[in-house]
């Protein structure tokens, strides 16, 4: 087992502990500490993909600011009434999620083994930031341009969702 | 390449390593006394009042919506720089130049929408009639 093996199971270690945090952790705030592990530990797995530019974007946006909206949403929800947050469900509808949980595991394991995965990168070096900038100059100009209309796009949109929940206050 | 990243590794081994150290250190060495006053939470000295996670203003919400869009652009727009002085000794620095500042500009589009819309503002305009009108204490306690 090579230093890259080790780091690899230490990271989605990691990765899986800390998301089964979000899901188990009767606090909210704690699922949001335990997503920003998460969220760290994917970073560090997209490090040992050699995916550098991906990692770091997604420390900065998911566990930095997407991520201070989660923290957000969670404080605009009553946190004094625990007790209304519980999700009361009798035994049949577990049964039915559970159900429907080990189905889409089943699925999920079923289509990663299936999947042939060769290794080889898009663009050689492509994780890499300055090849990635290369890239958006040269081939994929127009998806570049779109995803700056598909941002300003979301930008109007959630302002307006937002906006219409403030005016209801 | 990777390997450079083995600085950050080491490093928040030793991080880690010296917050676990220091408090084991200090727990087999310290002289415990606890009372009620020392196990309140420190809020420069006064006495907390309350719990700490409040209902913020959901405006602060919008702001940080916008902040998080202009942070995905920004996202986009580093590996651009990295490669611009390159395109630029080739001669290709104007194509580049254009090709960055219609993207810019096409936000560019969504912040005068908002700033138009008067949701920078944090004060947003209210009709003031005799019942509505706030004496100067209260507006200043806004």
């Amino acid at each position: 087992m090579s230093g890259f093996d080790i780091l690899f199971f230490v990271f989605a270690g990691f990765a899986l502990v800390s998301a089964m945090g979000v899901v188990v952790s009767p606090n909210p705030v704690y699922s949001a500490l335990s997503l920003v592990l998460t969220l760290f530990s994917v970073a560090g797995l997209f490090l040992l993909l050699q995916a550098e530019f991906l990692a770091v974007v997604q420390v900065l946006t998911y566990a930095g600011a997407i991520l201070v909206l989660f923290v957000f949403i969670i404080m605009l929800l009553n946190l004094s009434d625990f007790e209304l947050m519980e999700v009361r469900m009798g035994n049949l509808g577990k049964a039915l999620l559970t159900l429907a949980a080990v189905v889409a595991f089943i699925t999920l394991a079923f289509v990663v083994h299936l999947t042939r995965i060769t290794g080889d990168p898009a663009v050689e070096g492509f994780g890499d930031i300055s090849t990635l900038g290369r890239e958006i100059f040269t081939h994929y100009v127009i998806p570049f341009e779109i995803a700056g209309v598909l941002l300003t796009v979301s930008l109007i949109g959630a302002v307006m969702l937002a906006k219409k929940n403030l005016t209801k206050e | 390449m990777l390997f450079n990243f083995a600085n950050i590794l080491v490093f928040v081994l030793v991080g880690g390593g010296f917050v676990g150290v220091s408090l084991f250190v200090s727990r087999l060495i310290q002289p415990r006394f606890p009372t009620l006053e020392k196990g309140l939470i420190y809020e420069c000295g006064e006495i907390p009042v309350d719990n700490a996670w409040i209902n913020y203003n959901l405006r602060y919400y919008l702001v940080a919506i916008i902040f998080v869009i202009f942070d995905v652009e920004i996202a986009f727009v580093y590996p651009v720089a990295t490669v611009f002085k390159n395109w630029i000794a080739e001669g290709k620095g104007m194509i580049a130049f254009i090709e960055i500042m219609v993207f810019a500009l096409i936000l560019f589009v969504g912040l005068i929408y908002v700033w138009k819309k008067g949701d920078l503002n944090w004060f947003k305009e209210v009709v003031v009639t005799e019942d509505t009108r706030r004496t100067p204490e209260e507006a200043t306690a806004l």
